[in-house]
């Protein structure tokens, strides 16, 4: 917003920034899931606008400051599953289902996809963003907002990104956190991602660190640590990558993904003391935060012209 | 009564010396020589190395002892003495292993090599060598489930072929996990290339694997002795986890830019000059290479140098693993060649190692009289 709509003052406001937020921990994998209730087209528009953004940055000489890089790897599968061809399967590099030679090395597996996607790392990638917005004129604030409401004395156009925090922001009872605990280790010889496709287990190659997963835990708000959690997450790592054993523990993290049966973009009306604001939610976005940020904030940023023009159909945004 | 020839203008022959003299003090025992030296057989006069050394040979008996001296402790001289161990050592009593070398790890030129298992595109008609290399592969492969290939330096990576036209499929590609050529965004990525192929490979670092064969050999019993161009630059890029080899073909064999992240490096390479027999970094040669390089992968813009190296490759036609007997007054000596394995050597080493006892087997049964065929 604050690199395309020149004529407005965009603030952020949140609690917590880098490296405390959840996207921090996330290892940052492009690889969406499908929404049951939302347009394929959309979703695809989604993914692809995250991909081909990122993908810019991963060719450029920024991609190490950015965190951004090409991740070659698999996704494997125990039963061969009902769509052996997802949508995005044609935006990330040579997709391809994986030869009997190379599921060998997976006993417990019968199928699987080799394909080459982006990660971008939060850590790296969130601060890097903000330069950007405060080099568009952006401003940042650290605050916990608990009510909209009280936003709109000072602003014209509210876009909720609090993820979790929805439930109370927009009383939107529907999402739920989704419990993820990983492993941050040592093993730098391990080039290629593995996911099993139920994604619960998976192996995600970083710039500083492996990241080994996972848990997907309904419901669940707590936030230490849990070692039983931790052992299984090594067990079911190594079978698939044996030399991950010997793999340094760095350190261990929680984080609740923003669960909710659909991503939620679309805008509405707040009416406060007969005063009209633009509420635009961009949240709900579950395990594909990273996955499809650029795509569902461009989503968000047409909601905001869109409203914008309703209100003002003679400005120049 | 011992002798040393030098084929070639030799200022190494104190090598060559303390070998023989090491050799000769056993009287009566048999000798045989395995040879695993830089040797360069063509291309210039080359003033080092390319020495051939051997002693006396004595009766054929399995109960004597039987010395063995490998020359070199690259991954050649180092795989050779383990494979003949491993074949040999119950059945051969006693059975000691000598290695000599100028250098040893880290200062070899395998320790320089970035350790991506692949062979040149084209194989030069030479199927052995392309059943070596394909040994090679499949016995890394085996090694990889086990926790043991951490300590081995070996790892499996992903990467990019890269062509400017297109070319024939290599002779690897059934051997490499899931080979396929690139389409065309791909291709988009890489701009100047029109071609290529993406597969699956093995890593087998020679920094760490020469360290573990060492090891492997020092704990059964064999001893060593210390008697004396391709150029590239190791950098910090962590964020690169798949290799790019490029290949232009009127510029000859890896002068071409190459980027193959390592287990913690990454090499970024890209010189091959024959008859170059300088050791000396060449600054102009690492600008050029670091400049093409940035140019394919422009994330490496940022990319801390961590080390230059220049290594030479043992260049050669084909490989030479033959046995050859060799005469001395009235005294014959075994001898078994294992050089000129280019830039390919940790790729086809265990292939040859394994060719190389064979050979060692062909000598311990008296009948066996080999030609030498140069």
């Amino acid at each position: 917003m604050a690199e395309a709509l020149s004529l407005c003052s965009v603030t952020i406001l949140a609690e917590k920034f880098s490296p405390d937020t959840t996207s921090d921990g996330a290892a940052g994998i492009l690889l969406p899931k499908e929404f049951p209730d939302v347009s394929l087209e959309r979703q695809r528009c989604w993914f692809k606008n995250t991909f081909d953004h990122l993908l810019a940055i991963a060719e450029s000489p920024s991609a190490p400051e950015a965190g951004v890089f090409l991740s070659p790897g698999y996704q494997i599968f125990r039963e061969v599953p009902s769509d052996t061809k997802p949508y995005w399967s044609n935006y990330v590099f040579g997709f391809r289902t994986m030869t009997d030679y190379e599921m060998k090395r997976f006993p417990n597996h019968k199928f699987g996809q080799s394909f080459t996607t982006i990660k971008c790392e939060c850590q790296r990638y969130l601060p890097w963003l903000e330069k950007r917005f405060r080099d568009a004129g952006g401003q940042i604030k650290q605050e916990k907002v608990t009510n909209l409401k009280q936003l709109t004395h000072y602003y014209d156009v509210i876009v909720n990104c609090s993820g979790l925090g929805s439930r109370s922001l927009a009383g939107d009872q529907d999402i739920h956190p989704v419990r993820g605990q990983i492993l941050k280790v040592h093993a730098p010889w391990v080039k290629n991602f593995i996911r099993d496709g139920d994604g619960k287990t998976y192996i995600y190659p970083g710039i500083s660190y492996t990241t080994l997963g996972g848990t997907w835990q309904m419901d669940d708000w707590r936030l230490e640590v849990d070692k039983g959690d931790s052992e299984s997450i090594v067990e079911r790592c190594s079978q698939l990558v044996p030399s991950l054993h010997r793999a340094q523990v760095l350190e261990e993290w929680v984080g609740l993904r923003p669960g909710r049966r659909n991503l939620r973009v679309e805008s509405e009306r707040l009416q406060v003391e007969g005063h009209d604001v633009l509420v635009v939610h961009n949240y709900g976005h579950g395990g594909c935060g990273i996955t499809l940020s650029w795509g569902t904030a461009l989503d968000a940023l047409g909601l905001v012209r869109n409203g914008l023009h309703e209100q003002l159909p003679h400005a120049r945004l | 009564m011992s002798t040393c020839w030098d084929r070639d203008t030799s200022s190494h022959s104190s090598l060559a010396h303390a070998a023989l003299s090491a050799l000769s003090i056993q009287g009566g025992a048999q000798h045989i020589v395995v040879l695993c030296p830089r040797s360069q057989d063509y291309g210039g006069a080359p003033p080092t190395l390319g020495t051939v050394h051997f002693t006396q040979y004595g009766e054929d008996s399995p109960s004597r002892t039987m010395r063995v001296a490998v020359i070199g402790a690259g991954v050649i001289g180092l795989s050779v003495a383990q494979s003949i161990y491993q074949h040999y050592h119950d059945k051969v009593s006693p059975l000691a292993i000598e290695i000599y070398a100028d250098v040893f790890t880290p200062l070899t030129t395998s320790d320089g090599a970035a350790g991506l298992w692949q062979p040149y595109l084209y194989d030069r008609g030479n199927i052995q060598e392309t059943k070596w290399n394909k040994e090679t592969f499949d016995y890394l492969l085996s090694f990889l489930n086990s926790p043991e290939s951490v300590n081995m330096g070996i790892f499996l990576q992903s990467g990019y072929n890269l062509c400017t036209e297109h070319v024939l499929e290599p002779s690897f590609k059934d051997i490499v996990l899931g080979f396929r050529e690139l389409t065309q965004r791909e291709l988009d990525m890489f701009p100047g290339y029109r071609f290529g192929w993406f597969n699956t490979a093995l890593m087998v670092e020679g920094k760490t694997y020469l360290p573990w064969l060492m090891n492997w050999l020092t704990q059964r019993g064999i001893k060593f002795h210390h008697r004396k161009i391709n150029s590239f630059k190791e950098v910090d890029a962590p964020w690169l986890k798949h290799w790019i080899l490029t290949h232009k073909f009127q510029e000859g064999i890896y002068c071409s830019p190459y980027i193959i992240p390592g287990s913690r490096l990454v090499t970024v390479g890209g010189t091959f000059q024959k008859g170059n027999w300088s050791h000396w970094n060449n600054s102009i040669d690492h600008k050029k290479i670091w400049e093409k390089a940035c140019e394919l992968e422009p994330s490496l813009k940022h990319a801390r140098i961590v080390e230059d190296w220049t290594g030479l490759r043992p260049a050669r036609n084909k490989v030479r693993l033959e046995r050859e007997t060799l005469q001395s007054g009235a005294k014959t000596f075994e001898v078994i060649h294992n050089y000129g394995h280019g830039g390919y050597g940790l790729t086809i080493h265990r292939g040859c190692a394994e060719e190389a006892a064979r050979l060692f087997g062909e000598i311990l049964q008296p009948k066996s009289k080999p030609k030498s065929r140069l």
